[in-house]
C-alpha cells in the first residue's frame, strides 16, 4: 500500500517537473518569437546593435554572446590552476589528512557564499585594487567579472576533479614508483595524463554552472553594449543585460530580452550536456 | 654452482642483497611476513614459492620499498644492498637498482610503446638524445624479444598489444633503466604458454648480469628456471636452498608437504 503511494508521489513529481520545464521553455520560445520574426534569427544573433529609441528600435545579441563567452572562458582560465592544484592537494597529496579536510571545508564555504556578497566584495574591494593596478575602466570590465566568476567555479571544479584522482589505478602509480619516480613525477606523468579528460570535463561542467551567473557579474562588468576588444574592456553578458534592461515598456525589446534568455538557456544546456557526455565517456 | 661464469662482473658490482629479520604487518599484530632472514645469491635466479597468502608478494614489494606508499604497512628488520640499509638510501636509487615487474602487465595508457620503454627516464627526468633513446628502445625491446613484433608500430598505444606483449613491454621498461636486480611477481600468470616460454628464456639470459627474484607461477616453472628456491609458509621462510636440492629432497616437513601437494 505504502509502496503504491510512494510510487504515485514519485511519478507525480516527475510529471510536474517535466511540465514545469516545458512551461519555461514554452514561455521563452513564444515570447522570443516576435523579436526573431522582426529581426530574423541570424540577424539577431549576429548584430551588435542596441538602439532603444522609439521608431528606430534595433536589437542584437552578439555583444552579449561574446561577453558571456569571454567572461566565462577567462574565468575558466583563471580558475584552472587553482582547482587543479587544490584537487590534487585534497585528492592525492593530503588524501585522508586533516589539512585536506580544512581545504575542503573552506571550499564548501566559498561555494555557499551568495553571489550578491561576492558582487559587493568585487565592487568595494576588488575594484579599488584593480584601479590601483590600472586594470579595466575604473575597475569595471570583463576581467573583473571573470575574477568573481572564477571564485564561483573553483569550489565546483575542485570538488569534481578531486573525485577523479581516486580513479587513477594504484597499479599504474606503483609501476611508476617502481621505476624510481618521485611523488610529483608520478602525479605529473601518470595521474594527470590519466584523468586529463575528466579534469577538462569537470571544468566544462563548472563553466555551465556559472555562465548564467548574473548579480555579481552585473555589478562589476560595466554593462556597456558593444563587443569588447580586450579582456580589460567593459562589456555585458546575456545574463547581465537581462537584469539591466528588464524594466521596459517596449514590446519588441521585451521580446528581444526573452530571445536573449532563450539563447542563454540553450548555451548552458548544451555545455551541461557536453560535460555530462565527456564525463560519461571517460568514466564508463 | 650457478652464476660462477660471471665472476668478473661480480667483482665490479657486488650485488649483495640481504634481509635480516624482516617482518611486515598490514595491521598491528598480524604479520604478512615474519622474521625473514636471507642472503640472495647474486647473478642467479631465486624463485619464491608458497601457497596463496604466504607473503610472496609482500616480500618482493618490501625489497622495492613499495610498502612505503601505504602508511598502514609497518616494516621492521633490515634490508641491505651491498651492505647499506635500503631504508637509508634514496628511494629512487633503490628502485633504479632494483627493478620490479608486476603480476599483471600495466603499461602506461597515456604513452605509446616507444614512450613506455623510456618511461623510467621520463619519470626520473633524465634527458636523452634522440639517438640514445632509439638505442635504448631497440636494445630493451630486443632483450625481451618484442622488437621484431613492434618495430613498425612504436607509436601505437601500448594497450593495442596483446597481454603477453604488454608484459614483455613492461619488462623492457624495467630493463631500460639497467637495474642490477629484478623482482618479478608471477610475471607469467596472465600469459599463454608460448609467451611464458619467451619470458623464461629471457630470464635465463638476464641472469648473466642480473640477480633475479621471481615468484614462480607453479612448481614446474620454479624447477625449470631457478637456481635457488625459497619456500614461504604463513609469512615464514621455511626453507631456502639450491632449488634442485630442495625440490628433490626438502629438509623441512612443511616444504615436503607443499611439494607433494603440488605434484599431485
Ligand atoms: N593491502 C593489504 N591489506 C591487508 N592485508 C594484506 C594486503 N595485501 C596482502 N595482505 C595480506 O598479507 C598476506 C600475504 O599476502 P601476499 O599478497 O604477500 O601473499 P602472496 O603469497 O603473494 O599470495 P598470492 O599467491 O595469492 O599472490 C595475506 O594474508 C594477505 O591477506
Ligand atoms: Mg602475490
Amino acid at each position: 500500500m505504502k509502496d503504491k503511494v510512494l510510487k504515485i508521489m514519485l511519478f507525480c513529481s516527475a510529471v510536474v517537473l517535466l511540465l514545469l520545464m516545458a512551461g519555461i521553455l514554452y514561455a521563452l520560445i513564444s515570447q522570443s518569437i516576435p523579436a526573431f520574426k522582426h529581426f530574423g534569427f541570424f540577424q539577431f544573433i549576429s548584430s551588435t546593435e542596441w538602439n532603444q529609441i522609439e521608431g528606430q528600435e534595433q536589437y542584437g545579441a552578439l555583444s552579449f554572446i561574446t561577453g558571456t563567452i569571454l567572461t566565462s572562458l577567462l574565468a575558466l582560465i583563471i580558475s584552472i590552476p587553482f582547482s587543479v592544484s587544490l584537487s590534487f592537494l585534497i585528492g592525492e597529496l593530503f588524501v585522508g589528512k586533516k589539512i585536506a579536510f580544512w581545504i575542503n571545508s573552506f571550499l564548501n564555504i566559498l561555494a555557499g557564499i551568495p553571489p550578491i556578497i561576492l558582487g559587493i566584495w568585487g565592487y568595494y574591494s576588488l575594484r579599488p585594487l584593480l584601479i590601483s593596478l590600472n586594470i579595466g575602466h575604473h575597475g569595471y570590465g570583463i576581467f573583473s567579472a571573470a575574477i568573481l566568476l572564477s571564485l564561483m567555479i573553483i569550489p565546483y571544479s575542485t570538488s569534481i576533479s578531486t573525485t577523479f584522482f581516486a580513479l587513477v589505478p594504484m597499479k599504474l602509480k606503483e609501476s611508476a614508483y617502481s621505476l624510481g619516480a618521485t611523488r610529483f613525477e608520478v602525479i605529473r606523468n601518470i595521474s594527470i595524463p590519466y584523468i586529463k579528460k575528466c579534469l577538462i570535463a569537470a571544468h566544462v561542467f563548472a563553466l555551465g554552472k556559472v555562465m548564467g551567473e548574473t548579480i555579481a557579474v552585473t555589478m562589476i562588468i560595466g554593462n556597456i553594449n558593444y563587443i569588447p576588444s580586450k579582456i580589460t574592456d567593459t562589456g555585458n553578458t546575456l545574463a547581465s543585460v537581462i537584469l539591466n534592461q528588464f524594466e521596459t515598456i517596449s514590446d519588441l525589446k521585451f521580446s528581444a530580452l526573452f530571445a536573449i534568455a532563450l539563447l542563454l538557456f540553450i548555451i548552458t544546456a548544451v555545455i551541461n550536456l557536453m560535460a555530462r557526455y565527456m564525463i560519461r565517456r571517460v568514466v564508463l | 654452482m650457478p652464476g660462477n661464469g660471471k665472476l668478473h662482473y661480480l667483482m665490479n658490482k657486488k650485488h649483495l642483497l640481504e634481509l635480516k629479520n624482516v617482518s611486515v604487518s598490514f595491521s598491528p599484530g598480524i604479520y604478512a611476513i615474519k622474521n625473514v632472514s636471507v642472503s640472495i645469491k647474486p647473478c642467479a635466479i631465486t624463485s619464491v614459492i608458497g601457497a596463496s597468502g604466504a607473503g610472496k608478494s609482500t616480500l618482493l614489494r618490501s625489497i622495492n620499498r613499495m610498502h612505503e606508499l601505504y602508511p598502514n604497512i609497518k616494516l621492521s628488520g633490515e634490508i641491505s644492498l651491498d651492505g647499506k640499509n635500503i631504508m637509508e638510501m634514496k628511494p629512487i636509487e633503490v628502485r633504479r637498482r632494483i627493478g620490479m615487474v608486476f603480476q599483471m602487465p600495466n603499461p602506461f595508457p597515456a604513452m605509446n610503446i616507444y614512450q613506455n620503454v623510456l618511461s623510467g627516464y621520463k619519470l626520473n627526468k633524465i634527458y636523452l638524445s634522440k639517438a640514445e633513446k632509439d638505442e635504448i628502445v631497440e636494445k630493451s625491446l630486443q632483450d625481451v624479444a618484442l622488437w621484431d613484433e613492434v618495430k613498425n608500430s612504436l607509436n601505437k598505444s601500448a594497450l593495442s598489444l596483446t597481454v603477453g606483449q604488454q608484459q614483455r613491454l613492461c619488462i623492457a621498461r624495467t630493463l631500460a633503466l639497467q637495474p642490477e636486480f629484478l623482482l618479478m611477481d608471477d610475471p607469467t600468470s596472465s600469459i599463454d604458454p608460448i609467451c611464458t616460454n619467451r619470458i623464461e628464456e629471457l630470464m635465463y639470459r638476464l641472469k648473466d648480469n642480473h640477480t633475479i627474484i621471481v615468484v614462480a607461477h607453479n612448481l614446474s616453472q620454479a624447477s625449470r628456471i631457478s637456481d635457488y628456491a625459497m619456500y614461504l609458509e604463513k609469512g615464514e621462510l621455511v626453507e631456502y636452498d639450491i632449488s634442485n636440492v630442495m625440490f628433490v629432497a626438502p629438509k623441512d616437513k612443511r616444504t615436503e608437504r607443499y611439494i607433494t601437494e603440488q605434484i599431485e
